[in-house]
């Protein structure tokens, strides 16, 4: 027998060409972090990884005089998906940056794929890197944020944001 | 007539001569960064200056440039790797030879007292700089790793950055000059097509001029 196939799903078994039945990504693996703490040294490049956002994927959550928004976007200087963090307390005549920590959960779904994880960034860093390869997603994709919560107050938010162009 | 354009030229050439006053002296400045993709961070610069003021010392336009061993430290923001539960920060300290050439005016206060205006181009010209990154485990025990001992050599910065300059301050005691300034790189800090970062600094200079 000769399994012949394309990008679409169809395969040809025998004289006939079969395709899905249903269109879902073929890839539904729950990616969860492992919450033991890794001590391991790593290999460092020579330069910070950097950070570009994708356009409308920013979610914003207000907490009294605090402001804490999410922006998705990846690194420069590798091959992930990652989440810029900022958090704003408004002063009398500007908004000050402040430290804060973070949690939320992503979900990630590309016509290949489909990615679920819990987000949790301690105080101090702003850009968390997710560890997910960009070509395994795909260039577009849709997302869905759910309990963004920050440490300056208890205000929940969510979002979802459809056909994120990769940049 | 051939005799009276020689005279004219001669008076021209020596009445220019006189009103121009060239003077030079040493220069310190403490400077912070504060470019995009960066912290802010302290840096110094030292070096000597030139001026020259073409009417007189109180008042009126003026040239300057300066010679200036600069330090420069840049940090990056802190990456958070949501696998490994590591914190990562990398540390770029360069040192460079600037040299800002600036023309202003001088505004007249008082015997003792001037204002002084100027902007002009840069050119700063990449030396030497360490680049470390320092890792931050879960725990809190951080590790300093250094990474490169060269950053221009290793190429992970441009040698030749351009950039311009504006600067405000004062001149007082008639030797003594005081500025505030901004100074704006037009090419990328790192090499390559990654990051975009181009240099931003406040400066904050004195120098004696005899």
């Amino acid at each position: 027998m000769n399994l012949v196939g394309n990008a679409k799903g169809y395969v040809v078994i025998g004289n006939r060409l079969v395709g899905p039945q249903n269109d879902t990504p073929n890839f539904t693996g729950i990616y969860m972090v492992s919450d033991k703490s890794n001590t391991r040294a790593t290999v460092s490049g020579p330069i910070q990884p950097g950070f570009r956002s994708f356009s409308d994927t920013s979610l914003t959550i207000k907490n009294g005089k605090y402001k804490s928004t999410m922006t998705l976007g990846r690194i420069v200087n590798g091959n992930s998906f990652a989440i810029e963090f900022v958090t704003k307390k408004k002063q009398f005549l500007w908004a000050k940056k402040v430290s804060a920590s973070y949690v939320l959960n992503l979900d990630m779904s590309s016509s290949k794929f489909h990615h679920n994880n819990n987000v949790t960034c301690p105080s101090g860093p702003t850009i968390c890197i997710l560890n997910v390869p960009i070509d395994l997603v795909g260039n577009v994709f849709n997302a869905t944020v759910t309990n963004f919560k920050s440490s300056r107050g208890n205000t929940v938010g969510s979002a979802t944001f459809k056909n994120i162009q990769v940049k | 007539m051939k005799k009276f354009l020689f005279i004219v030229i001669a008076l021209c050439c020596f009445s220019a001569a006189n009103a121009q006053i060239f003077r030079v002296g040493p220069t310190a400045e403490g400077s912070l960064n504060i470019s995009n993709e960066t912290k802010t961070k302290p840096g110094f610069a030292v070096g000597a200056k030139a001026e020259m003021d073409f009417n007189n010392m109180e008042r009126g336009w003026f040239i300057d440039a300066s010679v200036l061993f600069n330090n420069r430290n840049r940090q990056s923001e802190d990456y958070f790797n949501n696998e490994t539960k590591l914190t990562q920060h990398w540390t770029y300290s360069t040192y460079s030879l600037l040299i800002p050439v600036n023309m202003g005016y001088k505004f007249r206060l008082s015997d003792n007292l001037n204002i002084l205006a100027a902007v002009g181009p840069y050119v700063d010209l990449g030396l030497t700089g360490t680049d470390k990154v320092i890792t931050t485990d879960a725990g809190g025990h951080s590790a300093e790793t250094k990474v490169l001992s060269n950053v221009y050599g290793d190429k992970l910065f441009n040698r030749v950055n351009f950039g311009f300059d504006a600067k405000a301050g004062i001149e007082f005691a008639k030797h003594y000059q005081l500025f505030l300034s901004y100074s704006r790189g037009f090419t990328n800090l790192f090499k390559g097509d990654g990051i975009s970062a181009k240099a931003q600094d406040i400066h904050v200079r004195f120098s004696y001029m005899f």
